[in-house]
């Protein structure tokens, strides 16, 4: 009696704790869908069967940008009730979600987000499908082909190694000196957009200091690795040119950091170091953006998405305008401007392709282009307007050579740029060690990094 | 009723509890480990078993090392800073003091706020430009102590201040249950032996509430090697490699936040070296902290 007391007892627990479990199992909430928009049906026609395609998206719900294109899907829907798009707004972490989703085997076609985080999430570990074909299809509101209403060049962001086209760009930047320019024409200065010379440059940073003596002539935020080491890889590709900059990065030995051109870049840095503003090696972003809008800092360098970023911030009246890095007298890569995007990719288990092509295509429409551009959002589309403050980041390219950021090395060994590059960097920019002392750092790390 | 007949009821009362700590804790965990033994970005099954790869790797890797080092600092930094001021505010706050469940709310408010809040507080604290703290020091003629809080040379020094001011209050409550529990006679006889409050204090509460405090400090030690919010809130929105903490850096290396790297099997084995470290440090917690219990 108390034996089958004791199994009942048993039995009665397991199956509640079973049922439990099975609730934990449940699939994850998605993304409540979509509003299907009303398509009135013929009656002696049968409606197309209607595929449905998730796209999981960098934004979150609330972004001016999600909203945009939140509207845009909504529009596409009705033009081809036969596709419903299901959309996730996950935020920046959707690689992270994308990762356990994937595992999971959870419908997913399309992500976003910048394109060296959707190359090395979904290109390089082989899930991404190569759109070529459908890039060679009519774009959706042109006759001409889809590839070839984006601008010279944008379409190289989304190319691997194969050959093939698996990104497409959404909007792309360049990285640039942006600078307040009533203060500048108050001083009489107009930078040429691609053409100043480091000499030019230093020069211009004397004047600001001597004419303006409460502002300070550059800003950073100097706990931001990825915009720290701007400044040392554009002077290094500018002495030693892209090869030998990259060349240095593989060296396994690090003694190629031993080139001079190399310390002289890093001596460069040190000498306009006097014109940050005080405590940037501390100043947490976006404290240093803020203080450019208020007219405190007078240029920073930063990605062609920083008047967007500062818009709120922005009083009314600051006009911002950029110019490149300046070019180094005598140098060997003064034609490279860093140029990237953030992109979609496609998963290549997506079971309708012809539909995701479809929707991209709608999405990178003149159309939908020319409303993101409103936002002050640079795309790389032909016949869309460009942003007023980012008009020279396309006459920029056009007498450039693109390269993707950090000469490519972000997309091919981030572990080496982050664990490396960006640790030495980082104490030279911040002014913990001198140009000497960096030199070392480099070769003795990258020793270190890739005999591991 | 008899042992067997005990034991035959204890086991489906602990049935439930076994079966969820197996399914939640003990198969990631072993999962975990079998991971660790890849080489896998995280996407797709393309895992390839590498062996102790990754662990070899590791004793290389001078960002783990020092990550590591970062981790121990604070843990041990903040751990001496926060038992120092629960110690000092239980016992002051034990007393018939006016204001007493006032300060003990104040002191104890910083952890109801999420760590993500903390952390954006703390860097608006630590702002040269418009935080209080510069803004203090300059308007009180002590400019010249002022520093770049969140500069390299200052940053972990300031997030250990900003991990003691966070956890102090959640230990001093813990503590303060353990004093509250001391039977009062045993002050009032020390008095009376004409005993100073500090040798009431290092023979009297210390000894009695040694077992709370011994809790509180497996606690802290096992928060402390973990602690994650407040260090990537305080360092929005990117952490420099060289402030990075272990939980940092395994989040760095697992997912691409920060730079696009996706190494989730390195990662993983970041995670099984830290767990190890939280169980040889409370281990190490136990056995030097192990006496005798005082029952009274």
């Amino acid at each position: 009696m108390k034996s089958r007391k004791f199994v009942l007892l048993t039995l009665v627990i397991a199956s509640l704790l079973l049922s439990l479990v099975a609730t934990q199992c449940a699939p994850a909430t998605k993304a409540p869908p979509t509003e299907k928009p009303t398509v009135e049906e013929k009656p002696t026609e049968k409606p197309a069967e209607k595929v449905k395609i998730v796209y999981w998206s960098m934004f979150s719900e609330g972004e001016p940008l999600q909203q945009l294109l939140d509207q845009a899907t909504q529009d596409f829907m009705k033009e081809n009730p036969d596709i419903e798009v299901e959309v996730n707004w996950a935020g920046r972490q959707v690689l992270t979600v994308l990762q356990s989703a994937i595992a999971a085997g959870t419908q997913v076609d399309i992500v976003d987000h910048s394109d060296d985080r959707v190359y090395n999430a979904i290109v390089k570990s082989g899930l991404a499908l190569p759109l070529d074909e459908y890039l060679d299809e009519k774009a959706y509101d042109s006759d001409k082909a889809w590839k070839d209403t984006f601008k010279p060049g944008a379409l190289e962001i989304g190319k691997a190694d194969d050959g093939k086209y698996y990104l497409i760009p959404r909007d792309d930047y360049i990285s640039a000196f942006f600078y307040n320019v009533k203060m500048l024409d108050e001083l009489g200065i107009h930078p040429s957009p691609g053409e100043m010379t480091w000499t030019e440059f230093v020069d211009m940073l004397e004047t600001i200091r001597s004419e303006k003596p409460d502002v300070s002539p550059l800003g950073a935020d100097g706990p931001v690795s990825f915009y720290n080491n701007w400044y040392f890889t554009y002077l290094a590709i500018r002495l030693a040119g892209k090869d030998a900059f990259r060349e240095a990065a593989y060296d396994k030995t690090g003694e190629k950091w031993g080139e001079p051109e190399f310390l002289q870049a890093a001596q460069m840095i040190e000498e306009i170091q006097g014109y940050f503003q005080k405590g940037f090696e501390g100043s947490v972003w976006p404290a240093a953006q803020v203080q450019w809008v208020n007219s405190e800092i007078a240029m920073m360098f930063c990605g062609a998405w920083l008047p967007k970023e500062m818009s709120e911030q922005t009083p009314e009246g600051f006009e911002i305008s950029l110019f490149g890095f300046p070019k180094v007298e005598g140098g060997k890569g003064n034609e490279y401007v860093e140029h990237w995007a953030n992109t979609y990719g496609v998963l290549k288990d997506c079971k309708h392709p012809e539909a995701v092509a479809r929707y991209l295509q709608y999405i990178t429409s003149k159309k939908v282009g020319t409303d993101i551009a409103s936002l002050g959002t640079p795309v790389p589309l032909v016949g869309v307007p460009v942003p007023p403050a980012l008009e020279n980041q396309f006459k920029i390219l056009e007498t450039h050579t693109a390269i993707p950021a950090r000469a490519g090395l972000n997309t091919e060994i981030p572990e080496y740029m982050d664990n490396v590059f960006n640790v030495c960097d980082d104490k030279l920019f911040q002014m913990q060690i001198g140009p000497e002392e960096f030199i070392e750092c480099l070769k003795t790390e990258s020793a270190a990094y890739w005999a591991r | 009723m008899g042992r067997r007949g005990r034991q035959r009821l204890v086991v489906p009362f602990i049935l439930p509890a076994f079966i969820l700590y197996s399914v939640f804790f003990v198969y990631p965990a072993i999962r975990a480990f079998w991971v660790s033994l890849h080489d896998w970005s995280g996407f797709g099954g393309n895992m390839v078993y590498i062996g102790l790869g990754n662990y070899s790797e590791m004793l290389k890797d001078t960002v783990f090392k020092e990550s590591l080092m970062r981790t121990l600092t604070i843990s041990l930094g903040g751990g001496i800073g926060i038992f120092a001021l629960a110690l000092f505010f239980a016992a002051i706050l034990q007393r018939d003091l006016r204001g007493k469940k006032f300060f003990r709310t104040l002191i104890f408010f910083p952890m109801i706020v999420p760590g993500v809040g903390l952390g954006l507080i703390w860097q608006f604290m630590y702002n040269n430009s418009w935080g209080p703290l510069s803004a203090l020091l300059k308007l009180v003629s002590l400019e010249s102590l002022d520093r770049v809080w969140l500069g390299p040379d200052y940053i972990i020094k300031s997030l250990a201040v900003a991990v003691i001011w966070t956890y102090v209050g959640y230990y001093m409550v813990m503590l303060m249950a353990g004093i509250d529990k001391i039977p009062p006679p045993y002050y009032e006889a020390a008095i009376l032996d004409g005993a100073s409050e500090w040798k009431m204090f290092f023979t009297i509460t210390l000894p009695m509430i040694w077992d709370v405090l011994v809790v509180a400090l497996i606690l802290w030690t096992i928060g402390s090697l973990k602690i994650f919010d407040l260090i990537a809130a305080t360092t929005f929105p990117a952490p420099a490699t060289s402030t990075y903490t272990l939980t940092i850096y395994i989040w760095a290396e697992a997912v691409g936040v920060y730079m696009p790297v996706f190494r989730l099997g390195y990662a993983t084995a970041l995670g099984v070296v830290l767990l190890l470290m939280v169980v040889v440090a409370v281990g190490i917690v136990r056995f030097v902290t192990r006496r005798e219990a005082i029952e009274y």
